[in-house]
């Protein structure tokens, strides 16, 4: 075999490996670690409550699917089948209490069980979007207690 | 004079049960399938608001897309980017009744199997479905379950050529959802 055609084979053979491994790669992207993305906005519930309220099309485009912090004072812990969620109540409406609801990371939800309503706290999570009665947070985790 | 407060309290106290009537939850289960020969996508969704006003037989369930959970990160993107366009309709609702009202007795322990007519919104398209389900009441809890079919054509949700294989035309959505009586 002549050298040239050698160094072409072998090119090839790095090349579709190559395009392999990336496909693998992309395929099996990792999940987000919300708990150590870096936050792109800390505020207080009340706030982002009032803003999702008064124009949700508009709260969506600085939260949607971003992560960040949120600060307030917990109203109760509710727990349903296996999801653990803090809830800070800041209205009422056709479905109850109305405000913003944290589902809490696996290793986190022992330690949202054990705070004690009332306690301010900063909760960081994705926001998933206001569903008319509520702000949903989640893969949520305690800041500060 | 006493008589009047007591017609007023009876009145106020009347009043208050028939409001009561609302069962709610905010952790309904919604979860699909997708089912092809080359693979089957699976996703949840443990947010699901759901009421039902056993007076009138209203029954409403709202759902945010983002809240959808994909096995991989790569199937969430796609599902959230490409095909259901969740930034630009984030949620997903239906509004109906309950038409067999009448044959269900909310005070007896019991499954009975309901029809349900209603408006469903998938993608900001809303379509009139008529669909089956069962209803369990059990004390004060009231579980509402159901299978069916969601043509992804129907809701103008378009499956790039490539991923045809993958993805069916035809999705398999279950709901579950324990509902309790909401005090106010």
């Amino acid at each position: 075999m002549k050298p040239w055609i050698k160094i072409i084979v072998g090119l090839v053979i790095i090349g579709l490996l190559a395009a392999i491994a990336i496909y693998i790669f992309v395929i099996n992207k990792p999940k987000r670690d919300i708990e150590n993305e870096k936050p792109s906005y800390e505020l207080t519930v009340e706030k982002m409550y009032t803003e999702y309220t008064t124009d949700a099309e508009a709260a969506n485009l600085n939260y949607l699917d971003k992560t960040g912090i949120i600060s307030g004072s917990i109203t109760k812990i509710e727990k349903s089948d296996s999801l653990v969620i803090v809830v800070f109540a800041l209205s009422e409406g056709e479905f109850g209490d109305e405000g913003i609801r944290c589902t809490m990371l696996e290793k986190y939800k022992n330690e949202a069980l054990a705070i004690n309503p009332g306690t301010t706290v900063e909760i960081k999570g994705v926001c998933t979007g206001y569903n008319g009665s509520d702000i949903i947070f989640e893969k949520c985790s305690i800041k500060k207690n | 004079m006493k008589k009047y407060i007591f017609i007023a309290l009876i009145g106020l106290m009347s009043s208050g049960l028939v409001n009561a009537q609302k069962h709610i939850t905010k952790n309904g289960h919604i979860w699909f399938k997708s089912e092809t020969p080359v693979e089957t996508i699976e996703a949840h969704n443990h947010q699901v608001n759901c009421a039902l006003d056993i007076t009138t037989g209203d029954l409403v369930f709202k759902v945010l897309i983002k809240s959808f959970e994909f096995p991989k990160a790569l199937m969430q993107e796609h599902f959230n980017e490409n095909y259901m366009e969740s930034a630009k309709f984030p949620v997903s609702t239906f509004s109906g009744k309950l038409l067999n009202l009448k044959e269900l007795n909310f005070t007896k322990d019991g499954k009975y199997n309901v029809d349900v007519d209603g408006q469903l919104t998938i993608h900001g398209i809303t379509k009139k479905v008529k669909e089956k389900g069962v209803l369990e009441v059990k004390g004060p809890q009231i579980t509402i379950t159901s299978n069916f079919i969601v043509m992804l054509a129907d809701y103008d949700i378009k499956i790039p050529k490539a991923v045809t294989k993958n993805i069916a035309d035809s999705i398999n959505v279950h709901v579950d959802a324990k509902l309790e009586k909401l005090i106010k």
